[in-house]
Protein backbone atom coordinates (compact mmCIF):
# COMPACT_ATOMS: atom_id res chain seq x y z
CA UNK A 1 0.00 0.00 0.00
CA UNK A 2 1.29 3.51 -1.07
CA UNK A 3 0.79 6.49 1.00
CA UNK A 4 1.43 10.31 -0.20
CA UNK A 5 4.36 10.42 2.58
CA UNK A 6 5.53 7.32 2.63
CA UNK A 7 8.29 5.06 0.07
CA UNK A 8 6.52 2.42 -1.98
CA UNK A 9 8.53 -0.41 -0.93
CA UNK A 10 8.54 -2.04 -4.31
CA UNK A 11 9.45 1.83 -5.90
CA UNK A 12 13.67 1.29 -6.01
CA UNK A 13 13.03 4.25 -8.65
CA UNK A 14 12.26 6.38 -5.96
CA UNK A 15 14.84 5.33 -3.95
CA UNK A 16 17.72 5.04 -6.46
CA UNK A 17 16.60 9.04 -8.19
CA UNK A 18 16.18 10.71 -5.19
CA UNK A 19 19.74 9.22 -4.01
CA UNK A 20 21.54 9.76 -7.07
CA UNK A 21 20.28 13.99 -7.23
CA UNK A 22 20.90 14.16 -3.20
CA UNK A 23 24.61 12.69 -3.80
CA UNK A 24 25.38 14.32 -7.61
CA UNK A 25 24.08 18.28 -6.43
CA UNK A 26 26.24 17.39 -2.94
CA UNK A 27 29.57 16.51 -5.07
CA UNK A 28 28.60 19.85 -7.36
CA UNK A 29 28.02 22.35 -4.69
CA UNK A 30 30.70 20.82 -2.88
CA UNK A 31 33.44 21.43 -5.68
CA UNK A 32 31.88 25.30 -6.35
CA UNK A 33 32.45 25.56 -2.17
CA UNK A 34 35.92 24.91 -2.75
CA UNK A 35 36.40 26.44 -5.87
CA UNK A 36 35.35 29.89 -4.68
CA UNK A 37 37.06 28.88 -0.99
CA UNK A 38 40.66 28.40 -2.95
CA UNK A 39 39.77 31.76 -5.06
CA UNK A 40 39.22 33.87 -1.85
CA UNK A 41 42.27 32.23 0.02
CA UNK A 42 44.56 32.47 -3.29
CA UNK A 43 43.61 35.62 -4.13
CA UNK A 44 42.91 34.70 -7.86
CA UNK A 45 38.96 34.59 -8.64
CA UNK A 46 39.35 35.34 -12.06
CA UNK A 47 37.50 33.18 -14.67
CA UNK A 48 40.77 30.82 -16.16
CA UNK A 49 41.15 31.22 -19.77
CA UNK A 50 39.55 29.55 -22.41
CA UNK A 51 36.38 29.59 -23.75
CA UNK A 52 34.19 26.61 -23.21
CA UNK A 53 33.37 24.69 -19.94
CA UNK A 54 36.27 22.00 -20.99
CA UNK A 55 39.18 24.47 -21.49
CA UNK A 56 38.11 26.07 -18.17
CA UNK A 57 38.46 22.94 -16.40
CA UNK A 58 41.77 22.61 -17.69
CA UNK A 59 43.03 25.85 -16.96
CA UNK A 60 44.38 24.58 -13.93
CA UNK A 61 43.26 28.16 -11.60
CA UNK A 62 40.86 28.12 -8.32
CA UNK A 63 37.74 28.89 -10.99
CA UNK A 64 38.28 25.81 -12.76
CA UNK A 65 37.35 23.95 -9.62
CA UNK A 66 34.47 25.61 -9.90
CA UNK A 67 34.23 24.92 -13.03
CA UNK A 68 34.17 21.30 -12.67
CA UNK A 69 31.50 21.98 -10.04
CA UNK A 70 29.11 23.45 -12.68
CA UNK A 71 29.33 20.45 -14.98
CA UNK A 72 29.34 17.68 -12.21
CA UNK A 73 25.83 20.07 -11.62
CA UNK A 74 24.71 19.71 -15.51
CA UNK A 75 25.43 16.27 -15.43
CA UNK A 76 23.35 14.87 -12.51
CA UNK A 77 20.21 15.36 -14.27
CA UNK A 78 21.49 12.62 -16.70
CA UNK A 79 23.00 10.46 -13.78
CA UNK A 80 19.37 11.00 -12.94
CA UNK A 81 17.75 9.46 -16.27
CA UNK A 82 20.38 6.39 -15.91
CA UNK A 83 19.23 5.41 -12.06
CA UNK A 84 15.94 5.71 -13.52
CA UNK A 85 16.65 2.98 -16.49
CA UNK A 86 18.39 1.06 -14.38
CA UNK A 87 15.16 1.29 -11.73
CA UNK A 88 13.29 0.52 -14.40
CA UNK A 89 14.55 -2.26 -16.14
CA UNK A 90 14.94 -3.75 -12.34
CA UNK A 91 11.23 -3.66 -11.82
CA UNK A 92 10.44 -5.19 -14.95
CA UNK A 93 8.77 -1.95 -16.18
CA UNK A 94 10.43 -2.00 -19.86
CA UNK A 95 8.06 0.51 -21.41
CA UNK A 96 9.38 3.14 -19.34
CA UNK A 97 12.88 1.68 -19.57
CA UNK A 98 12.86 2.80 -23.25
CA UNK A 99 11.49 6.03 -22.79
CA UNK A 100 14.25 6.74 -20.22
CA UNK A 101 16.79 5.55 -22.55
CA UNK A 102 15.51 7.50 -25.15
CA UNK A 103 15.14 10.79 -23.15
CA UNK A 104 18.68 10.29 -22.33
CA UNK A 105 19.81 9.58 -26.03
CA UNK A 106 18.14 12.66 -26.50
CA UNK A 107 20.12 14.80 -24.18
CA UNK A 108 23.56 12.83 -25.16
CA UNK A 109 22.84 13.83 -29.12
CA UNK A 110 21.67 17.46 -27.78
CA UNK A 111 24.94 17.89 -26.09
CA UNK A 112 26.91 16.33 -28.78
CA UNK A 113 25.30 18.55 -31.22
CA UNK A 114 25.96 21.32 -29.23
CA UNK A 115 29.67 20.75 -28.94
CA UNK A 116 30.32 20.15 -32.84
CA UNK A 117 28.18 23.50 -33.82
CA UNK A 118 30.25 25.31 -30.80
CA UNK A 119 33.47 27.43 -31.85
CA UNK A 120 35.21 26.86 -29.31
CA UNK A 121 34.57 23.14 -29.29
CA UNK A 122 33.99 23.35 -25.33
CA UNK B 1 12.77 33.14 -12.34
CA UNK B 2 14.57 36.95 -11.14
CA UNK B 3 17.60 36.19 -11.37
CA UNK B 4 18.36 37.00 -14.81
CA UNK B 5 17.04 40.00 -14.22
CA UNK B 6 19.00 40.58 -11.00
CA UNK B 7 22.44 40.01 -13.09
CA UNK B 8 21.61 41.98 -16.01
CA UNK B 9 19.65 44.81 -14.62
CA UNK B 10 21.53 44.91 -11.40
CA UNK B 11 25.21 43.64 -12.48
CA UNK B 12 25.10 44.78 -16.20
CA UNK B 13 25.33 41.25 -17.49
CA UNK B 14 24.19 40.24 -21.00
CA UNK B 15 21.38 38.10 -21.05
CA UNK B 16 23.00 35.12 -22.42
CA UNK B 17 25.74 34.82 -19.65
CA UNK B 18 22.73 35.92 -17.18
CA UNK B 19 20.58 32.92 -18.95
CA UNK B 20 23.22 30.39 -18.42
CA UNK B 21 24.12 31.03 -15.15
CA UNK B 22 20.71 30.95 -14.18
CA UNK B 23 19.98 27.82 -15.74
CA UNK B 24 22.58 25.90 -13.54
CA UNK B 25 21.13 27.25 -10.72
CA UNK B 26 17.98 26.17 -11.68
CA UNK B 27 19.67 22.58 -11.36
CA UNK B 28 21.49 23.17 -8.01
CA UNK B 29 17.62 23.89 -6.58
CA UNK B 30 15.32 21.78 -8.68
CA UNK B 31 17.55 18.69 -7.97
CA UNK B 32 17.05 18.65 -3.83
CA UNK B 33 13.64 19.11 -4.24
CA UNK B 34 13.07 16.81 -6.89
CA UNK B 35 14.78 14.15 -4.90
CA UNK B 36 12.30 14.95 -1.53
CA UNK B 37 9.29 15.02 -4.11
CA UNK B 38 10.67 11.44 -5.63
CA UNK B 39 11.34 9.99 -2.19
CA UNK B 40 8.07 10.83 -0.79
CA UNK B 41 5.98 9.78 -3.44
CA UNK B 42 4.69 13.08 -4.49
CA UNK B 43 6.27 13.38 -8.29
CA UNK B 44 4.99 11.21 -11.16
CA UNK B 45 8.49 10.30 -12.49
CA UNK B 46 6.74 7.98 -15.01
CA UNK B 47 5.20 10.94 -16.13
CA UNK B 48 8.24 13.10 -15.82
CA UNK B 49 10.02 11.44 -17.78
CA UNK B 50 7.55 11.18 -20.38
CA UNK B 51 6.93 15.00 -20.76
CA UNK B 52 11.21 15.44 -20.35
CA UNK B 53 11.05 13.85 -23.96
CA UNK B 54 9.09 17.07 -24.77
CA UNK B 55 10.90 19.61 -22.78
CA UNK B 56 14.61 18.00 -23.27
CA UNK B 57 14.46 19.02 -27.18
CA UNK B 58 12.94 22.00 -26.62
CA UNK B 59 15.43 23.18 -24.38
CA UNK B 60 18.28 22.58 -26.58
CA UNK B 61 16.76 24.37 -29.43
CA UNK B 62 16.11 27.17 -27.38
CA UNK B 63 19.32 27.39 -25.83
CA UNK B 64 21.16 27.09 -28.57
CA UNK B 65 18.92 29.70 -30.55
CA UNK B 66 19.62 31.74 -27.67
CA UNK B 67 23.14 32.31 -28.90
CA UNK B 68 22.20 34.12 -32.17
CA UNK B 69 19.25 36.03 -30.72
CA UNK B 70 19.97 39.81 -30.00
CA UNK B 71 19.86 40.72 -26.48
CA UNK B 72 16.49 43.02 -26.79
CA UNK B 73 14.45 40.44 -28.54
CA UNK B 74 15.54 38.21 -25.23
CA UNK B 75 14.08 41.29 -23.49
CA UNK B 76 11.19 41.34 -24.92
CA UNK B 77 10.55 37.79 -24.64
CA UNK B 78 11.51 38.14 -21.03
CA UNK B 79 9.05 41.25 -20.26
CA UNK B 80 6.14 38.47 -21.79
CA UNK B 81 7.00 36.14 -19.41
CA UNK B 82 7.20 38.06 -16.62
CA UNK B 83 3.77 39.17 -17.74
CA UNK B 84 2.66 35.78 -17.85
CA UNK B 85 3.83 35.39 -14.39
CA UNK B 86 2.16 38.45 -12.75
CA UNK B 87 -1.22 37.09 -14.53
CA UNK B 88 -0.56 33.48 -13.15
CA UNK B 89 0.15 35.19 -9.61
CA UNK B 90 -2.48 37.38 -9.48
CA UNK B 91 -4.31 34.38 -9.97
CA UNK B 92 -3.09 32.14 -7.66
CA UNK B 93 -3.53 35.29 -5.07
CA UNK B 94 -7.80 34.53 -5.89
CA UNK B 95 -7.66 30.59 -6.18
CA UNK B 96 -5.24 29.90 -3.74
CA UNK B 97 -7.41 28.16 -1.00
CA UNK B 98 -9.28 26.23 -3.16
CA UNK B 99 -6.26 24.73 -3.85
CA UNK B 100 -4.81 23.90 -0.78
CA UNK B 101 -8.43 22.34 -0.74
CA UNK B 102 -7.52 19.70 -3.08
CA UNK B 103 -3.63 18.88 -1.33
CA UNK B 104 -4.49 15.59 -0.09
CA UNK B 105 -6.56 13.91 -3.25
CA UNK B 106 -5.54 10.26 -3.06
CA UNK B 107 -3.46 9.67 -5.96
CA UNK B 108 -0.29 6.80 -6.29
CA UNK B 109 1.91 8.54 -8.71
CA UNK B 110 4.63 5.45 -8.24
CA UNK B 111 2.17 2.84 -9.54
CA UNK B 112 3.04 1.68 -13.07
CA UNK B 113 0.92 1.68 -15.84
CA UNK B 114 -1.97 -0.28 -15.66
CA UNK B 115 -5.46 -1.14 -14.29
CA UNK B 116 -4.31 0.78 -10.78
CA UNK B 117 -2.29 3.43 -12.69
CA UNK B 118 -3.91 7.03 -12.50
CA UNK B 119 -6.10 8.43 -14.58
CA UNK B 120 -4.68 11.57 -15.74
CA UNK B 121 -1.25 9.67 -17.10
CA UNK B 122 -3.18 8.41 -20.20
CA UNK B 123 -4.92 12.03 -20.57
CA UNK B 124 -3.83 14.37 -23.78
CA UNK B 125 -0.76 13.10 -23.56
CA UNK B 126 0.40 13.98 -27.05
CA UNK B 127 -0.66 17.74 -26.83
CA UNK B 128 1.15 17.19 -23.23
CA UNK B 129 4.25 16.40 -24.67
CA UNK B 130 3.81 19.06 -27.54
CA UNK B 131 3.35 21.52 -24.78
CA UNK B 132 6.57 20.51 -22.81
CA UNK B 133 8.64 21.13 -25.71
CA UNK B 134 7.50 24.57 -25.34
CA UNK B 135 8.19 24.70 -21.43
CA UNK B 136 11.71 23.38 -23.05
CA UNK B 137 11.99 25.85 -25.34
CA UNK B 138 11.78 28.60 -23.21
CA UNK B 139 13.61 27.68 -20.20
CA UNK B 140 16.76 27.27 -22.47
CA UNK B 141 15.78 30.48 -23.79
CA UNK B 142 14.83 32.51 -21.05
CA UNK B 143 17.19 30.83 -17.94
CA UNK B 144 14.08 29.38 -16.55
CA UNK B 145 12.33 25.62 -15.02
CA UNK B 146 9.36 26.19 -17.41
CA UNK B 147 7.27 25.45 -14.51
CA UNK B 148 5.26 28.08 -15.18
CA UNK B 149 4.14 26.65 -18.22
CA UNK B 150 4.33 22.52 -17.57
CA UNK B 151 2.69 22.77 -13.79
CA UNK B 152 -0.42 24.21 -15.77
CA UNK B 153 0.03 21.83 -18.62
CA UNK B 154 -0.16 18.52 -15.76
CA UNK B 155 -2.64 20.05 -14.29
CA UNK B 156 -5.08 21.89 -16.85
CA UNK B 157 -4.52 19.37 -19.65
CA UNK B 158 -3.71 15.76 -18.24
CA UNK B 159 -6.21 16.58 -15.19
CA UNK B 160 -3.77 16.15 -12.56
CA UNK B 161 -4.27 17.03 -9.29
CA UNK B 162 -2.33 20.36 -8.62
CA UNK B 163 0.09 18.74 -6.33
CA UNK B 164 1.41 16.18 -8.44
CA UNK B 165 1.37 18.62 -11.29
CA UNK B 166 4.02 20.75 -9.29
CA UNK B 167 6.12 18.03 -7.97
CA UNK B 168 5.84 16.16 -11.48
CA UNK B 169 6.99 19.78 -12.88
CA UNK B 170 9.88 20.27 -10.37
CA UNK B 171 11.45 16.52 -11.51
CA UNK B 172 11.69 17.78 -14.93
CA UNK B 173 13.19 20.88 -14.21
CA UNK B 174 16.68 19.33 -13.47
CA UNK B 175 16.77 17.68 -17.09
CA UNK B 176 15.42 20.60 -18.67
CA UNK B 177 17.31 23.13 -17.44
CA UNK B 178 20.79 20.74 -17.80
CA UNK B 179 19.44 20.07 -21.81
CA UNK B 180 19.54 24.16 -21.73
CA UNK B 181 23.10 24.75 -19.54
CA UNK B 182 25.49 22.66 -21.75
CA UNK B 183 24.53 24.60 -24.94
CA UNK B 184 25.60 27.68 -22.48
CA UNK B 185 28.49 25.85 -20.96
CA UNK B 186 30.10 24.75 -23.96
CA UNK B 187 30.15 28.54 -25.80
CA UNK B 188 31.94 29.52 -22.96
CA UNK B 189 28.61 32.03 -21.69
CA UNK B 190 29.15 31.10 -17.69
CA UNK B 191 31.63 32.50 -15.76
CA UNK B 192 32.63 30.31 -13.19
CA UNK B 193 34.29 33.30 -11.38
CA UNK B 194 31.00 34.72 -10.98
CA UNK B 195 28.60 31.74 -11.41
CA UNK B 196 30.29 30.24 -8.22
CA UNK B 197 29.13 32.71 -5.76
CA UNK B 198 25.69 33.03 -7.24
CA UNK B 199 25.23 29.38 -7.57
CA UNK B 200 26.16 28.76 -3.59
CA UNK B 201 24.10 32.23 -2.73
CA UNK B 202 21.06 30.44 -4.53
CA UNK B 203 21.35 27.14 -3.33
CA UNK B 204 21.83 28.60 0.59
CA UNK B 205 18.77 30.83 -0.47
CA UNK B 206 16.89 27.52 -1.53
CA UNK B 207 17.63 25.71 1.78
CA UNK B 208 16.61 29.12 4.34
CA UNK B 209 13.02 29.80 1.94
CA UNK B 210 11.86 26.43 2.28
CA UNK B 211 11.84 26.75 5.84
CA UNK B 212 11.03 30.61 6.13
CA UNK B 213 7.98 30.06 3.88
CA UNK B 214 6.24 27.68 6.56
CA UNK B 215 6.31 31.07 8.73
CA UNK B 216 5.61 34.09 6.28
CA UNK B 217 2.11 34.64 5.28
CA UNK B 218 1.60 33.45 1.85
CA UNK B 219 -0.36 35.94 0.46
CA UNK B 220 1.68 38.99 1.28
CA UNK B 221 4.87 37.02 -0.08
CA UNK B 222 3.15 36.40 -3.29
CA UNK B 223 1.55 39.88 -3.89
CA UNK B 224 4.96 41.25 -3.15
CA UNK B 225 6.68 38.61 -6.07
CA UNK B 226 3.95 40.25 -8.27
CA UNK B 227 4.75 43.93 -7.56
CA UNK B 228 8.61 42.63 -8.42
CA UNK B 229 7.60 40.44 -11.75
CA UNK B 230 5.55 43.48 -12.95
CA UNK B 231 8.67 46.30 -11.93
CA UNK B 232 10.64 43.68 -13.64
CA UNK B 233 8.37 43.29 -16.90
CA UNK B 234 8.43 46.86 -17.09
CA UNK B 235 12.34 47.16 -16.92
CA UNK B 236 12.61 44.08 -19.56
CA UNK B 237 10.54 45.35 -22.13
CA UNK B 238 12.31 48.99 -21.81
CA UNK B 239 15.46 47.46 -22.47
CA UNK B 240 13.62 45.74 -25.46
CA UNK B 241 12.17 49.09 -26.69
CA UNK B 242 15.40 51.33 -26.25
CA UNK B 243 18.29 49.00 -25.71
CA UNK B 244 20.62 51.81 -24.79
CA UNK B 245 18.01 53.46 -21.97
Amino acid sequence: MNHRNSVPDSDELARWVSRTLSIGTALAISAIALGVLAGLISGDASAPPGRGIGAQIGAGRPASIVALGLLLLALTPIAQLLAAIAAFRRQGERRYAAISATVLALLVVGIAAAAILTPSGG
Amino acid sequence: MLLVPLLTLGFGYSLTSAVGTSLVCVIATAAGGAAHNVRTGRADARLGIVLAAGTVVGAFTGGFVAGYLPDRILAGLFAALMLFTAYSLSRRLSARDAEEGNANDAVDPAAPDGAGAPAYRGRRRGLAVGGSFVAGNVSGLLGIGGGVITVPLVHLVMDAPMHVATATSNFMIGMTAAAGAFAYLLRGDVDPAIAGPVVLGVAAGAFAGARLALRINAARLTLLFLLVVLYVAFEMAMRAIAPSA
